[in-house]
Protein backbone atom coordinates (compact mmCIF):
# COMPACT_ATOMS: atom_id res chain seq x y z
CA UNK A 1 0.00 0.00 0.00
CA UNK A 2 1.18 3.12 -1.12
CA UNK A 3 1.03 6.13 1.38
CA UNK A 4 -0.20 9.79 1.22
CA UNK A 5 2.05 12.14 0.43
CA UNK A 6 2.07 14.50 2.28
CA UNK A 7 3.66 18.19 0.97
CA UNK A 8 6.32 19.65 2.06
CA UNK A 9 4.49 23.06 3.54
CA UNK A 10 2.82 20.39 6.43
CA UNK A 11 6.27 20.56 7.87
CA UNK A 12 7.70 23.92 8.55
CA UNK A 13 10.62 22.88 9.64
CA UNK A 14 10.81 19.14 9.51
CA UNK A 15 9.91 16.72 7.08
CA UNK A 16 9.44 13.40 5.88
CA UNK A 17 12.00 11.15 4.85
CA UNK A 18 12.90 11.50 1.53
CA UNK A 19 14.83 10.45 -1.36
CA UNK A 20 17.66 12.55 -1.73
CA UNK A 21 19.52 10.95 -4.67
CA UNK A 22 21.41 7.84 -5.95
CA UNK A 23 23.21 6.20 -8.20
CA UNK A 24 24.07 2.46 -9.95
CA UNK A 25 27.39 2.53 -11.94
CA UNK A 26 26.31 1.15 -15.38
CA UNK A 27 30.71 1.22 -15.47
CA UNK A 28 33.51 1.38 -12.97
CA UNK A 29 34.37 4.58 -11.50
CA UNK A 30 36.54 5.91 -8.78
CA UNK A 31 33.77 6.83 -6.97
CA UNK A 32 30.51 8.04 -6.65
CA UNK A 33 29.06 11.40 -5.91
CA UNK A 34 25.78 12.29 -4.86
CA UNK A 35 24.51 15.94 -4.83
CA UNK A 36 22.76 16.79 -1.58
CA UNK A 37 20.41 19.90 -1.11
CA UNK A 38 21.77 21.62 1.97
CA UNK A 39 18.12 21.74 3.14
CA UNK A 40 19.05 18.37 4.76
CA UNK A 41 20.18 18.03 8.30
CA UNK A 42 20.22 13.90 8.48
CA UNK A 43 21.33 11.77 5.61
CA UNK A 44 20.73 8.26 5.63
CA UNK A 45 22.97 6.40 2.84
CA UNK A 46 22.86 2.74 1.96
CA UNK A 47 26.04 1.42 -0.09
CA UNK A 48 26.31 -1.72 -2.03
CA UNK A 49 29.58 -1.47 -3.63
CA UNK A 50 32.32 -4.08 -5.48
CA UNK A 51 36.03 -3.57 -5.66
CA UNK A 52 37.28 -4.10 -9.15
CA UNK A 53 40.97 -4.32 -7.95
CA UNK A 54 43.09 -5.53 -4.70
CA UNK A 55 44.38 -4.00 -1.73
CA UNK A 56 41.57 -0.86 -1.29
CA UNK A 57 39.60 0.68 1.34
CA UNK A 58 35.97 2.42 0.59
CA UNK A 59 36.15 6.27 1.75
CA UNK A 60 33.29 8.28 2.86
CA UNK A 61 33.57 12.25 2.29
CA UNK A 62 31.54 15.26 2.54
CA UNK A 63 31.22 18.26 0.07
CA UNK A 64 34.27 17.22 -1.71
CA UNK A 65 36.40 17.64 1.25
CA UNK A 66 39.72 15.88 1.10
CA UNK A 67 42.06 17.81 1.85
CA UNK A 68 41.31 19.67 5.29
CA UNK A 69 42.10 16.52 7.45
CA UNK A 70 39.13 17.64 9.37
CA UNK A 71 37.96 13.47 9.82
CA UNK A 72 37.92 11.16 12.54
CA UNK A 73 36.72 7.81 13.46
CA UNK A 74 36.55 5.04 15.60
CA UNK A 75 35.24 1.82 14.89
CA UNK A 76 34.96 -1.62 16.35
CA UNK A 77 35.97 -4.59 13.88
CA UNK A 78 34.43 -8.09 14.95
CA UNK A 79 36.19 -10.83 12.85
CA UNK A 80 35.49 -14.68 14.04
CA UNK A 81 36.20 -14.14 17.82
CA UNK A 82 38.32 -11.09 17.40
CA UNK A 83 37.29 -8.01 18.42
CA UNK A 84 39.34 -4.90 17.71
CA UNK A 85 39.19 -1.16 18.12
CA UNK A 86 40.91 1.62 16.87
CA UNK A 87 40.81 5.35 16.40
CA UNK A 88 41.95 7.19 13.55
CA UNK A 89 42.11 11.72 13.83
CA UNK A 90 43.27 14.18 11.33
CA UNK A 91 42.36 12.08 8.41
CA UNK A 92 41.20 13.24 4.86
CA UNK A 93 38.41 10.96 4.50
CA UNK A 94 36.37 8.30 6.94
CA UNK A 95 37.73 4.85 5.99
CA UNK A 96 34.88 3.05 6.14
CA UNK A 97 37.01 -0.73 6.43
CA UNK A 98 39.46 -1.72 8.80
CA UNK A 99 40.81 -4.32 6.71
CA UNK A 100 41.46 -3.37 2.74
CA UNK A 101 39.19 -5.48 0.58
CA UNK A 102 40.25 -7.91 -2.73
CA UNK A 103 39.05 -7.77 -6.12
CA UNK A 104 35.56 -8.63 -6.40
CA UNK A 105 34.62 -8.33 -2.62
CA UNK A 106 31.46 -6.67 -2.00
CA UNK A 107 30.81 -4.12 1.25
CA UNK A 108 27.64 -2.88 2.34
CA UNK A 109 27.12 -0.39 4.81
CA UNK A 110 24.34 1.91 5.93
CA UNK A 111 25.45 5.16 7.67
CA UNK A 112 23.81 8.40 9.56
CA UNK A 113 25.25 11.87 9.06
CA UNK A 114 23.95 14.48 10.67
CA UNK A 115 24.55 18.53 10.78
CA UNK A 116 22.55 19.94 12.86
CA UNK A 117 23.39 23.50 13.12
CA UNK A 118 26.04 25.67 11.85
CA UNK A 119 28.68 25.83 14.33
CA UNK A 120 28.66 22.16 15.13
CA UNK A 121 30.36 19.24 12.76
CA UNK A 122 29.01 16.77 10.90
CA UNK A 123 28.87 13.50 13.10
CA UNK A 124 28.21 10.00 11.64
CA UNK A 125 27.60 6.54 12.08
CA UNK A 126 27.87 3.58 10.29
CA UNK A 127 27.48 0.04 9.93
CA UNK A 128 28.86 -2.08 7.67
CA UNK A 129 29.83 -5.41 6.54
CA UNK A 130 31.89 -6.26 4.11
CA UNK A 131 34.20 -9.96 3.19
CA UNK A 132 37.93 -9.56 2.40
CA UNK A 133 39.44 -12.80 2.15
CA UNK A 134 36.55 -14.97 2.81
CA UNK A 135 36.87 -13.73 6.22
CA UNK A 136 33.36 -12.03 6.53
CA UNK A 137 33.47 -8.79 9.13
CA UNK A 138 31.57 -6.71 10.62
CA UNK A 139 32.26 -3.40 11.62
CA UNK A 140 30.64 -0.20 13.35
CA UNK A 141 32.15 3.35 13.02
CA UNK A 142 31.36 6.79 15.00
CA UNK A 143 33.18 9.83 12.72
CA UNK A 144 33.33 13.43 12.87
CA UNK A 145 33.44 15.69 9.78
CA UNK A 146 35.04 18.98 11.20
CA UNK A 147 33.82 21.18 9.07
CA UNK A 148 31.40 23.54 11.48
CA UNK A 149 30.58 26.63 8.66
CA UNK A 150 29.15 24.15 5.78
CA UNK A 151 26.20 21.94 5.56
CA UNK A 152 25.71 18.99 3.82
CA UNK A 153 26.16 19.76 -0.03
CA UNK A 154 27.34 16.04 -1.24
CA UNK A 155 28.40 12.48 0.09
CA UNK A 156 31.07 10.42 -2.00
CA UNK A 157 32.02 7.13 -1.24
CA UNK A 158 35.68 6.85 -3.01
CA UNK A 159 37.97 3.86 -3.57
CA UNK A 160 41.39 4.01 -2.12
CA UNK A 161 42.74 2.64 -5.33
CA UNK A 162 41.32 0.97 -8.46
CA UNK A 163 37.76 1.39 -8.94
CA UNK A 164 34.14 0.35 -7.91
CA UNK A 165 32.92 -2.04 -10.25
CA UNK A 166 29.61 -1.73 -12.60
CA UNK A 167 26.35 -2.59 -10.37
CA UNK A 168 27.77 -0.78 -7.31
CA UNK A 169 24.39 0.82 -6.00
CA UNK A 170 24.16 3.87 -3.87
CA UNK A 171 20.91 5.28 -2.19
CA UNK A 172 20.63 8.68 0.17
CA UNK A 173 17.55 9.93 1.69
CA UNK A 174 17.40 13.08 3.89
CA UNK A 175 15.42 14.87 6.83
CA UNK A 176 14.93 18.12 7.07
CA UNK A 177 15.11 20.35 10.44
CA UNK B 1 -9.20 29.62 18.99
CA UNK B 2 -8.08 26.21 20.13
CA UNK B 3 -4.37 26.02 20.07
CA UNK B 4 -1.79 23.94 17.73
CA UNK B 5 -0.25 20.94 19.33
CA UNK B 6 3.72 20.60 19.37
CA UNK B 7 4.29 19.35 16.20
CA UNK B 8 5.73 16.61 17.34
CA UNK B 9 2.48 15.88 19.67
CA UNK B 10 0.13 16.25 16.14
CA UNK B 11 -1.90 13.43 14.40
CA UNK B 12 1.13 11.33 12.14
CA UNK B 13 0.87 11.57 8.61
CA UNK B 14 1.78 8.38 6.37
CA UNK B 15 4.21 10.12 4.29
CA UNK B 16 4.29 7.33 1.53
CA UNK B 17 7.45 5.06 1.23
CA UNK B 18 10.53 5.77 -0.46
CA UNK B 19 12.15 3.16 -2.98
CA UNK B 20 14.52 0.37 -2.11
CA UNK B 21 16.01 -0.81 1.32
CA UNK B 22 14.61 1.74 3.51
CA UNK B 23 10.99 0.79 3.05
CA UNK B 24 9.29 -1.39 5.84
CA UNK B 25 10.09 -5.44 4.78
CA UNK B 26 6.12 -5.87 4.76
CA UNK B 27 5.23 -2.57 2.67
CA UNK B 28 4.81 0.36 5.10
CA UNK B 29 6.40 3.13 4.70
CA UNK B 30 8.27 5.27 7.55
CA UNK B 31 5.95 7.63 8.79
CA UNK B 32 7.54 10.86 10.95
CA UNK B 33 5.72 10.94 14.43
CA UNK B 34 7.67 13.80 15.95
CA UNK B 35 10.94 15.91 15.08
CA UNK B 36 11.74 18.51 17.50
CA UNK B 37 15.20 20.75 17.54
CA UNK B 38 15.04 22.25 21.44
CA UNK B 39 15.04 25.93 21.45
CA UNK B 40 15.89 25.83 25.11
CA UNK B 41 17.59 23.36 27.50
CA UNK B 42 15.15 20.96 28.69
CA UNK B 43 15.61 17.59 31.15
CA UNK B 44 13.60 15.14 28.80
CA UNK B 45 11.94 15.18 25.53
CA UNK B 46 8.82 12.85 25.10
CA UNK B 47 7.45 11.99 21.81
CA UNK B 48 3.98 10.84 21.86
CA UNK B 49 2.57 8.23 19.31
CA UNK B 50 -0.56 5.84 18.35
CA UNK B 51 -0.38 2.26 19.71
CA UNK B 52 -0.55 1.46 16.33
CA UNK B 53 3.10 2.00 15.88
CA UNK B 54 4.85 -1.25 16.14
CA UNK B 55 8.63 -0.32 14.83
CA UNK B 56 10.10 3.27 15.71
CA UNK B 57 12.95 4.86 14.32
CA UNK B 58 14.63 7.81 16.57
CA UNK B 59 17.67 9.68 15.14
CA UNK B 60 19.31 12.62 17.15
CA UNK B 61 22.02 14.72 17.76
CA UNK B 62 21.96 15.57 21.31
CA UNK B 63 24.20 17.99 22.95
CA UNK B 64 25.05 18.65 26.29
CA UNK B 65 26.46 21.84 28.31
CA UNK B 66 26.84 19.27 31.23
CA UNK B 67 28.39 15.85 31.18
CA UNK B 68 25.78 13.31 31.78
CA UNK B 69 23.81 10.08 29.61
CA UNK B 70 21.06 9.51 27.64
CA UNK B 71 18.71 7.17 28.96
CA UNK B 72 15.68 5.62 27.22
CA UNK B 73 12.76 4.68 28.85
CA UNK B 74 8.86 3.68 27.01
CA UNK B 75 5.45 4.85 28.10
CA UNK B 76 6.84 7.25 30.90
CA UNK B 77 7.77 3.45 33.12
CA UNK B 78 10.26 4.31 35.65
CA UNK B 79 10.59 1.12 36.71
CA UNK B 80 13.19 -1.81 36.83
CA UNK B 81 12.35 -2.89 33.75
CA UNK B 82 14.89 -2.84 31.32
CA UNK B 83 18.09 -4.95 30.44
CA UNK B 84 20.32 -3.88 28.42
CA UNK B 85 23.69 -5.29 26.91
CA UNK B 86 26.75 -2.84 25.13
CA UNK B 87 29.71 -3.35 23.16
CA UNK B 88 31.53 0.03 23.82
CA UNK B 89 34.89 1.17 21.18
CA UNK B 90 37.02 3.37 23.07
CA UNK B 91 40.11 4.15 21.40
CA UNK B 92 41.86 0.27 21.03
CA UNK B 93 39.63 -0.85 23.71
CA UNK B 94 36.57 -2.87 22.94
CA UNK B 95 34.53 -3.90 26.18
CA UNK B 96 31.09 -5.26 26.51
CA UNK B 97 28.59 -5.13 29.43
CA UNK B 98 25.22 -6.19 30.71
CA UNK B 99 22.46 -4.64 32.92
CA UNK B 100 19.54 -5.86 33.91
CA UNK B 101 16.85 -4.77 36.25
CA UNK B 102 17.51 -0.86 35.09
CA UNK B 103 15.08 1.89 35.52
CA UNK B 104 15.94 2.93 31.49
CA UNK B 105 18.21 1.66 28.96
CA UNK B 106 21.48 3.92 29.37
CA UNK B 107 22.43 4.81 25.73
CA UNK B 108 26.18 4.42 24.24
CA UNK B 109 27.38 1.65 26.43
CA UNK B 110 26.63 4.10 30.02
CA UNK B 111 29.08 6.73 28.19
CA UNK B 112 28.92 9.80 29.09
CA UNK B 113 28.66 13.25 26.66
CA UNK B 114 31.14 15.36 28.03
CA UNK B 115 31.26 18.77 29.21
CA UNK B 116 30.00 20.84 25.50
CA UNK B 117 30.34 17.15 23.40
CA UNK B 118 27.49 15.50 21.75
CA UNK B 119 26.43 11.97 20.73
CA UNK B 120 24.65 10.99 17.48
CA UNK B 121 22.26 8.13 18.77
CA UNK B 122 19.93 5.66 15.79
CA UNK B 123 17.88 3.58 17.25
CA UNK B 124 15.28 1.04 16.92
CA UNK B 125 12.64 -0.37 19.02
CA UNK B 126 10.27 -2.80 17.92
CA UNK B 127 7.35 -4.52 20.35
CA UNK B 128 5.26 -6.17 17.58
CA UNK B 129 2.63 -7.75 19.92
CA UNK B 130 1.03 -7.34 22.91
CA UNK B 131 2.07 -10.20 25.36
CA UNK B 132 6.05 -9.44 23.83
CA UNK B 133 8.54 -7.85 25.22
CA UNK B 134 10.14 -4.52 23.51
CA UNK B 135 13.64 -5.06 21.85
CA UNK B 136 15.49 -2.27 21.39
CA UNK B 137 18.93 -1.64 19.40
CA UNK B 138 21.07 1.35 18.69
CA UNK B 139 24.21 2.83 17.18
CA UNK B 140 25.74 5.38 18.97
CA UNK B 141 28.46 7.69 18.95
CA UNK B 142 29.47 10.21 21.53
CA UNK B 143 32.00 13.09 20.80
CA UNK B 144 33.95 14.85 23.69
CA UNK B 145 33.89 17.89 21.59
CA UNK B 146 32.43 19.50 18.86
CA UNK B 147 35.13 20.62 17.87
CA UNK B 148 37.91 17.96 18.52
CA UNK B 149 38.11 14.59 17.65
CA UNK B 150 37.92 12.05 20.59
CA UNK B 151 34.84 9.75 20.64
CA UNK B 152 33.74 6.46 21.52
CA UNK B 153 31.17 4.18 19.30
CA UNK B 154 28.89 1.69 20.62
CA UNK B 155 26.25 -0.85 20.00
CA UNK B 156 23.46 -1.42 22.38
CA UNK B 157 20.72 -3.47 22.78
CA UNK B 158 18.00 -3.38 25.02
CA UNK B 159 14.53 -4.86 26.67
CA UNK B 160 11.56 -3.25 27.93
CA UNK B 161 10.12 -6.19 29.93
CA UNK B 162 6.34 -4.43 29.89
CA UNK B 163 4.69 -7.55 27.91
CA UNK B 164 0.87 -5.79 28.97
CA UNK B 165 0.78 -2.70 26.82
CA UNK B 166 1.84 -1.22 23.25
CA UNK B 167 3.93 1.01 23.12
CA UNK B 168 2.59 4.80 23.24
CA UNK B 169 5.54 7.23 23.83
CA UNK B 170 9.16 7.34 23.71
CA UNK B 171 11.54 9.55 26.07
CA UNK B 172 15.20 10.45 26.42
CA UNK B 173 16.37 11.68 29.62
CA UNK B 174 19.46 13.19 30.53
CA UNK B 175 21.30 11.65 33.69
CA UNK B 176 22.41 15.31 34.71
CA UNK B 177 22.17 18.92 33.15
CA UNK B 178 20.16 19.08 30.46
CA UNK B 179 19.75 18.75 26.75
CA UNK B 180 21.44 21.69 25.23
CA UNK B 181 19.60 23.68 22.85
CA UNK B 182 19.66 22.94 19.25
CA UNK B 183 19.91 19.26 20.20
CA UNK B 184 17.62 17.66 17.11
CA UNK B 185 15.38 14.63 17.17
CA UNK B 186 13.75 12.74 14.79
CA UNK B 187 10.93 10.13 15.50
CA UNK B 188 9.94 7.78 12.84
CA UNK B 189 6.99 4.56 13.12
CA UNK B 190 6.18 1.86 10.77
CA UNK B 191 3.56 0.10 11.47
Amino acid sequence: MLGTLVPLSAFADASPLEYVGGAVLAAAADSVTIPVNPVYTMLFIEFYGINDGNAKSLYLRFNGDSTSTTYSYQSINATSTTIAGARTTGANQIVLSADTLDASVWQEFTAICVKSTAGTAGQVLVQSAYDPAATIKLELDGAQWGNTSAPFTSVSVVASSNNLAAGTTIAVYGLRG
Amino acid sequence: MPQALPRYQRKPRVIGRPSGLAQDAIGNGWTLLGYKRLGTAAASITFPFPTGFKELWLICQIIKATSGTVGLTINADGGTDYDKQYLLGNSTGVTGARATGQTSIVLAGSQAIPDAGAGLYSIRVTKELAGAKALVSAGCAVFADLATDALVVSGDAGIWSNTADLMTSVTLTASAGNLAANSVFWLLGSL
